[in-house]
């Protein structure tokens, strides 16, 4: 009846043919980059000389060094967790929902810590509170102190440090929740007759509880996973957490077992991280908690009246504190002849901005880092969009669980993924030599942060109606073609936002190219790192502020485009 | 229940005036409805009357007491009032069963459990909620969510129940059943009601009486059969029911035949049967003659005339529509293009020459 029949089954035939290839591809990216590793993890932390044994889990717990560290990270966690939650609730609550001034500004400027590179930030903290920092040079001239009265290194700084990093992450979260919730929910309870205070004990509370759990379990394992903040902060006072002691191992103790503790400290790491994401599972599951249903778009702005203005400054005061201040530190340290010189105006230079561009290596880190910036989120999104691709034809066998294998990492530590890298690569495979060069840090990247195209393109895919791409095949267009015409140019805001979210943290990553960095290959973390370290304070400085002035202007640039993107039509239908 | 009395109630943001001069008083288990287009201060109104924010002016009474009076500093939070009040998104409490949202309000006034317990299960059982006592609003319903709302505002026997636009998130079918329902509770239990809807069918099937607002004022208030009759100006004839308008100078009105002659343009005058009320209180018809008018013609009120006449216009039919219960034609006239509802047994064919009646007309002057 139908003459098109016995071509179709050939047609057949040959999709199924390049699916099985396409799969076969798939599957061994995947392997070498993200199973294999992480298998070498496994491994090492299992054995000794290629027998099996648990004696590393006993050699870690049986130093108490590493113990304390354990225990130095979980305190630590736990104590940055509570305060930047309860910094987060509060802030949300002042932007969101009542009529302090600035509102709009607030909204963003609260944010900005987000931005700045942790390690930077604990530089800067350092350069207000260290031995030699102003606020200590200060107060110990103003009363004539023998000794600098701040002691910043070690427990406070690492603490102190951290809150301000993590806090807008829990800030973002919990104020969109917020703004979700919208007044109706508090309304209706008012009108039942409850008091303001009832309200917030029986409604509001209750209601943000899945958003602040899993923006406090988010806080919990960014704190527990960092190693910046706790190696310039902490190490100084002898202070160590995890991480920084894992780093120990892998840089130099003499242990002839040093990588197998390095990787069973590694696991121990893990655990925490994953009862971090079960956690975060839990909260964000419907079952537990229900969903906000009656959405409404009007908000309600509580008047504040006598202490709109007193809240108004405090506001501000905080905002200063944590955003200007520190970046204020930073720049005054650059600009100074030489430290503890007073400031006038002809003790100001620009020779240390001078120095750092004659430096070769501070040339070669920039490109190492814009290139790593530039290619891995590329080829992330890339290698996304034929994930999602394959998925969504629904030919690929086994196509879920290439999700799990990419959002394993998300729950990974860095330095964690850092020693698998290590262990997976040290000796040549197949005779291909990638460690102690450029490649191993495109390969760590690109574990590490795959996941966040993952996200981007696949929620926007998902968004997509399947009917707009069948709408191209029926038209005539290949299955490939339709992909170029019809999906990507539909999920580009998807495509964006996942290339950013990738080009941002790896142009200034640290916690993996301190580990896989090798001479030649230097990344601008690495390097501004490194500079700290010596004490060289004022160049670091300098470097510190370009850094910051390349990554905030960037993040500019990038919002612009993105705003005007935004004033497009959208895509899909939004119910 | 009890009455509530608002009188000149004025409420603006700021600069911008979304209710002026509002009156109105709403007797003990009455029904009333406020529509509107979207945007006239029907909200702002039901809001004001919970006690969401003070108002501007004016001053609402909630049975005897004064629940806001600007002028006198008085102002209950909604807390202190004891209304009920049921939100388009429904507002049903996401971290409670269906349960414990409709027990809260009776917790908050420390009802002993025994009491809580029977309350609730009472209003369960209006409702038909018995079996999804124990669930989370999730596995609801967009309808059982509705009741539960509605459950909610109902068990603590609040004095009046104010409801904005309950049933727009509902589907048709269950919008008709939940009117029904809705009414009958009202009736059972004698609630006194403010219901805010843009629906006028809705606002016909459930209301004592109807307000009509439009930016913020009131048009009219009346039964839904005097406002279908009898609009009291151009806005509530176009809002309320599917009208014709036609734009003309008026010629001349005959007084004892109640037809007035509308000039359509150079020489032709055409015949409009007027409604009773603007033909009966009409004496004085040489100030009107020449007075430029908006003509308002219901769709059902024309009527297809099987010959010429002095009271007929000619027309042309354009195109029809079958409707199932009426047939809906749309005829070119020297009026313009004038639609007509038919009875479905009425054919008409394209084309074809046609006389129409038009009775019931409402004038109203324009410019
Ligand atoms: N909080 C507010 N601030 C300023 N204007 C408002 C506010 N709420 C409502 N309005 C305005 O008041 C008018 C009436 O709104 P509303 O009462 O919600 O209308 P309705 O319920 O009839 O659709 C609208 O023009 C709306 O934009
Ligand atoms: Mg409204």
């Amino acid at each position: 009846m139908n003459p098109a029949i016995p071509r179709k089954g050939c047609l057949v035939k040959h999709v199924r043919f390049s699916a099985w290839i396409s799969s076969v591809a798939v599957y061994f990216a995947l392997g070498v980059l993200f199973l294999y590793p992480m298998s070498r993890l496994v491994i090492s932390a299992f054995t000794r000389e290629g027998a099996f044994t648990f004696a590393n889990f006993t050699a870690v717990f049986a130093n108490p060094s590493n113990v304390r560290s354990l225990w130095n990270s979980l305190y630590t966690g736990v104590t940055v967790t509570v305060i930047a939650t309860v910094i987060a609730l509060v802030l949300s609550w002042i932007v969101v929902r009542t009529n302090v001034y600035g509102r709009k500004l607030f909204q963003f400027v609260l944010v900005i810590p987000f931005f700045i590179p942790p390690f930077i930030m604990a530089f800067a903290w350092t350069r207000l509170l260290g031995r030699a920092g102003f606020v200590n040079v200060f107060v110990q001239q103003l009363f004539s102190l023998p000794q600098p009265p701040i002691r910043i290194f070690g427990f406070v700084g690492v603490v102190l440090v951290s809150v301000i990093y993590t806090y807008p992450y829990a800030f973002i979260v919990i104020s969109r929740a917020m703004e979700n919730m919208g007044a109706h929910l508090e309304e209706a309870a008012q009108i039942s007759g409850a008091s303001r205070f009832q309200v917030v004990r029986d409604i509001v509370l209750p209601v943000l509880l899945p958003a602040v759990g899993s923006a406090a379990v988010i806080v919990f394992v960014t704190t527990v996973s960092m190693f910046g903040i706790p190696a310039i902060m902490g190490t100084p006072g002898q202070f160590i957490v995890v991480t920084t002691r894992i780093y120990g191992y892998v840089g130099g103790f003499r242990d002839p077992f040093g990588m197998n503790i390095a990787t069973t400290l590694a696991m121990v790491l893990l655990g925490f991280a994953l009862v971090g994401l079960l956690l975060q599972n839990f909260f964000t599951r419907k079952e537990n908690f229900a969903t906000i249903t009656g959405k409404s778009g009007h908000l309600e702005l509580m008047n504040l009246r006598k202490w709109r203005i007193p809240i108004s400054v405090a506001v501000a005061l905080f905002t200063g504190a944590v955003v200007v201040l520190p970046l204020f530190a930073i720049a005054a340290t650059s600009l100074i002849r030489a430290l503890g010189v007073p400031f006038t105006l002809e003790n100001l230079t620009l020779d240390h901005f001078r120095r750092l561009a004659n430096m070769s290596i501070v040339q070669r880190s920039f490109n190492n880092s814009f290139s790593l910036a530039v290619f891995v989120p590329t080829i992330t999104v890339i290698g996304a969009v034929i994930l999602t691709f394959l998925k969504r034809q629904g030919r690929m066998p086994g196509r879920n669980g290439t999700d799990y294998i990419v959002s394993m990492p998300y729950a990974v530590p860095g330095i964690v993924i850092g020693v698998a890298m290590i262990l997976a690569w040290i000796r040549p495979v197949f005779s291909i030599r990638v460690f102690n060069t450029i490649w191993i840090l495109y390969l760590a990247y690109i574990v590490r942060f795959m996941i966040f195209p993952m996200r981007t393109v696949g929620a926007s895919w998902k968004q997509l109606d399947s009917s707009l791409e069948e709408a191209g095949r029926i038209s005539g267009a290949s299955e490939l073609r339709t992909l170029r015409d019809v999906s990507i140019p539909l999920i580009r805001g998807g495509i964006g936002s996942g290339w950013l979210l990738v080009f941002m943290p790896a142009l200034t990553e640290l916690t993996l190219s301190i580990l896989l960095v090798s001479p030649r290959n230097e990344t601008i973390g690495v390097t501004a790192f490194n500079m700290m370290q010596e004490g060289l304070i004022t160049v670091a400085s300098a470097y510190a502020v370009m850094i910051t002035i390349v990554v905030v202007s960037l993040n500019v640039v990038f919002r612009l485009l993105s705003v005007r993107r935004d004033r497009r039509p959208a895509n899909a239908p939004t119910i | 229940m009890a009455k509530l009395v608002l009188e000149n109630v004025t409420k603006q943001y700021g600069v911008f005036t979304a209710v002026k001069d509002f009156s109105l008083v709403v007797s003990d288990g009455e029904f009333v409805s406020l529509l509107g287009p979207s945007g006239c201060g029907k909200t702002t109104l039901l809001r004001s009357i919970a006690g969401f924010f003070p108002i501007t002016q004016g001053r609402i009474l909630s049975g005897e007491k004064v629940i806001s009076d600007p002028a006198r500093n008085i102002y209950l939070g909604p807390d202190q009032r004891n209304l009920g009040m049921v939100f388009q998104s429904y507002a049903v409490w996401p971290h409670m069963s269906v349960f414990d949202n409709i027990a809260y309000p009776l917790k908050l006034r420390k009802l002993s459990r025994q009491d809580i317990d029977t309350k609730v299960g009472r209003v369960l059982s209006m409702l038909n909620l018995e079996t999804q006592a124990q669930k989370k609003p999730s596995e609801l319903s967009g309808g059982q969510q509705q009741r539960t709302a509605l459950g909610r505002a109902l068990v603590m026997e609040p004095d009046a129940l104010l409801l904005d636009e309950p049933l727009s998130n509902l589907d048709a079918k269950l919008r008709d059943r939940m009117r029904f329902e809705l009414k009958e509770i009202q009736r059972t239990l004698n609630l006194t009601i403010v219901y805010v809807t843009h629906d006028q069918d809705e606002a016909m099937a459930v209301s004592d009486r109807i307000v009509l607002m439009n930016q913020g004022q009131v048009q009219q208030v009346a039964s839904p059969r005097e406002m279908f009759d009898f609009p009291a100006n151009l806005f509530s004839a176009r809002f309320v029911g599917q009208s014709n308008v036609v734009d003309g100078v008026l010629e001349k009105i005959d007084a004892v035949s109640g037809t007035a002659y509308l000039i359509a343009d150079e020489d032709t005058t055409v015949p409009l049967q007027l409604s009773e009320r603007h033909a009966g209180d009409d004496t004085d018809t040489d100030t009107r003659k020449g007075q430029p008018v908006h003509a308002v013609i219901r769709y059902h009120n024309v009527k297809i005339a099987d010959r010429a006449d002095t009271d007929t216009i000619e027309g042309t039919v354009i195109v029809g529509t079958y409707l199932g219960i009426y047939t809906q034609y749309e005829i070119e006239t020297v009026l313009g293009r004038i639609i007509v509802q038919t009875d479905a047994d009425i054919r008409l064919q394209e084309q074809q020459q046609v006389f129409l009646k038009l009775r019931n007309v409402h004038v109203f002057p324009s410019g």
